[in-house]
C-alpha cells in the first residue's frame, strides 16, 4: 500500500484525465508541441499559453530496469517489479514512467510497440501500465 | 567533522583560520546542513567574500573558478572550500532528495522509480539497447577501482573483487549489480584556495589550478532521468571544453582523471562525453586498460565512490592533489603532472583541471 502524495494543482489534470481512463499532456497552444513533467512555461517557445490535450494510449518502449533491491519501505513488498520509460506515440516529448509486468521482462526491447492502461487503486495515485504488443 | 576538516586543511597550508576570508560550499546541501557562519564562528574566520555553487557533486570542481575570480580581484586572499555528507547515517540517506522535486513524487515514486540506482540502470539499459554493453565492461570498471583502492589502505572497502564475483554480484536495478553502485559514507573534506604567489610561500606544495567549466543544460532536475536522451549527461561536454580553453591544455596533455563515479554507468558516460574515446566505444576503452593505472588515462586512482568512499566528489579533488603532489603512494601516476576531476550533478556539470606546481 502506498498511500497517495499531495498532488500540486499544476499536476491535476493528468490524475482527472486518468480518472476517465484518458492519458492527457501539456500542450502549447502556440507552437503545438507537448512538453513533460508539467511546466509553468512551454520550454520549446516560452509561452504561458497551454491546454490538456487527450492522446491515444499508445507508446514505443524506451527503457527498462527490473528493481530488485527495494528504495524505500513501501517498495519492499514488491521486489523485484519492473518500471519501464515509454514515448507517447501522439505526443512527441513525452516520457512516461510506467509499470510493467514483470512476467514480460523476456520479450522487452527497445522501440516495442504496446498500450497503455490504467490502474486504478483506492488510496492510491493512478497507474499507468505497459503492455507490450506482441504479447496479446 | 567538517569545522574538523576545514581547520585541518587550513593548518595543513600552513595557515592559521585568521589568514582565510573566504568561505566556499556547494549551494544546496551544506546551506542547510553545515552553514557556513558555523563554520567561521567556531573557527574565528571573518569574511570578505561568500559563496556557493552548484548542487553537491559539481561544487567541488567549480569552486575554483568562483574563487579564482575573487582572488584576482580582491575580494578575498585565501578562500576554503568544504563539503561534508552524513547519508550514511541520515534517515532515507542519498534518496531523500527526491522529496525536493514534486513531480517526482507522483509521476516516478508510485511506480517505485526512485532512489538513484534505478535511474542509473534506466540509462544502462538503454545504452545497452543503444550500444551493446556486454555485462563485463560495466564490470571491468568495478574492478579497475577496487584494485586502485586496495592499494591506499583508506579505502572503506577492502574485499577484493573478481569478475567471476562481479558478475555474481547481488542484482540492484538491473543491469547494475551491487557492484556497479556506490558506498554510501558520512564524511567530509575541505582545500584552501590562494594566489600563485601566497600559494608558493606555504607550507606545503601547492597545486595549480590550471583552468575549470561549469555548465548546466535547459532541463529540470524533475525531467533529467526520464525525458532527455539517457546514453548521455547533459552538460559534459561544454564544461570540459571551458576547462581545457581556460587552461590551455589538450586530452593529451591530461595524465590522470577523477571521475564523479556513482555508478559505473556514470563513469563510462563520462568517458564518452568528456571526449576520450567516441559514444558507444566507453566500455571497450575500459576493457582494453586505458583507464588502468598504467593504462593512458589512470581513472579513480584512489578507487572512487565504488571503492573508496562516496563523498559526492571531495576527495576526489584531493586524490589529484596527493597525484600531483607526487603523494599517492602505491596508487602513484607516474610522472603525473595534468590531472583532470570531474563532478555531475545532472543537469549540471563541473570539470576541474589541477597542475604539478
Amino acid at each position: 500500500m502506498i498511500s497517495a502524495p499531495e498532488v500540486m494543482a499544476e499536476f491535476r489534470p493528468f490524475f482527472e484525465a486518468t480518472s476517465r481512463d484518458h492519458l492527457a499532456f501539456p500542450q502549447c497552444e502556440e507552437c503545438h508541441r507537448f512538453h513533460w513533467y508539467p511546466l509553468q512555461r512551454c520550454p520549446h517557445c516560452t509561452s504561458p499559453r497551454l491546454t490538456w490535450t487527450r492522446v491515444a494510449k499508445r507508446a514505443t518502449l524506451y527503457s527498462w530496469t527490473m528493481i530488485h533491491h527495494p528504495f524505500t519501505e513501501a517498495d519492499a513488498a514488491r521486489v523485484p517489479y519492473l518500471v519501464g520509460l515509454v514515448d507517447l506515440v501522439e505526443a512527441k516529448g513525452v516520457r512516461l514512467v510506467v509499470s510493467i509486468d514483470r512476467q514480460r521482462l523476456p520479450q522487452l526491447a527497445a522501440g516495442l510497440a504496446g498500450g497503455l492502461t490504467i490502474e486504478h487503486r483506492p488510496g492510491e495515485l493512478d497507474r499507468v501500465a505497459f503492455t507490450p504488443d506482441a504479447s496479446r | 567533522m567538517v569545522v574538523d576538516a576545514v581547520l585541518a586543511a587550513i593548518l595543513d597550508a600552513g595557515l592559521t583560520p585568521a589568514d582565510v576570508d573566504g568561505i566556499m560550499s556547494d549551494s544546496i546541501i551544506m546551506p542547510v546542513t553545515v552553514p557556513h557562519d558555523y563554520v567561521a564562528g567556531q573557527l574565528g574566520i571573518t569574511r570578505t567574500y561568500d559563496a556557493t555553487i552548484s548542487y553537491g557533486g559539481a561544487a567541488m570542481m567549480c569552486a575554483p573558478l568562483l574563487a579564482a575570480q575573487a582572488i584576482k580581484s580582491g575580494l578575498a586572499k585565501v578562500v576554503v572550500f568544504y563539503f561534508g555528507v552524513d547519508w550514511g547515517s541520515r534517515p532515507g540517506g542519498p534518496y531523500g532528495y527526491h522529496s525536493l522535486y514534486p513531480a517526482k513524487g507522483v509521476f516516478e515514486q508510485p511506480y517505485g522509480y526512485s532512489g538513484q540506482p534505478a535511474y542509473f540502470a534506466m540509462m544502462a539499459r538503454r545504452y545497452r539497447e543503444t550500444y551493446g554493453l556486454p555485462q563485463e565492461h560495466l564490470g571491468r570498471i568495478a574492478l579497475n577501482q577496487r584494485h586502485n583502492a586496495l592499494l591506499n589502505g583508506r579505502a572503506q572497502v577492502k574485499a577484493p573483487l573478481t569478475l567471476e564475483g562481479y558478475l555474481n554480484g547481488r542484482p540492484i536495478a538491473d543491469p547494475l549489480t551491487l557492484n556497479d553502485c556506490c558506498v554510501i559514507t558520512d564524511g567530509v573534506g575541505a582545500y584552501v584556495m590562494t594566489s600563485d604567489d601566497r600559494a608558493d610561500s606555504c607550507a606545503r606544495r601547492p597545486v595549480r589550478v590550471l583552468g575549470a567549466g561549469y555548465a548546466a543544460e535547459a532541463i529540470t532536475a524533475d525531467d533529467v532521468f526520464s525525458q532527455p536522451d539517457l546514453t548521455r549527461f547533459p552538460a559534459v561536454q561544454v564544461a570540459m571544453e571551458r576547462a581545457l580553453a581556460s587552461a590551455d591544455v589538450t586530452r593529451d596533455d591530461i595524465d590522470f582523471a577523477e571521475i564523479y563515479d556513482c555508478f559505473s554507468i556514470s563513469c563510462l558516460l563520462q568517458l564518452e562525453g568528456l571526449g576520450f574515446c567516441k559514444r558507444g566505444e566507453g566500455g571497450a576503452f575500459v576493457a582494453e586498460g586505458h583507464t588502468a593505472l598504467d593504462g593512458k588515462l589512470p581513472v579513480n586512482t584512489h578507487g572512487g565512490f565504488l571503492s573508496y568512499s562516496y563523498r559526492l566528489g571531495i576527495e576526489h579533488v584531493l586524490e589529484a592533489v596527493r597525484q600531483l603532489r607526487g603523494e599517492a603512494g602505491a596508487a602513484q601516476v607516474k610522472d603525473a603532472s595534468v590531472g583532470l576531476v570531474t563532478g555531475l550533478s545532472v543537469p549540471e556539470y563541473g570539470a576541474l583541471l589541477l597542475g604539478r606546481a
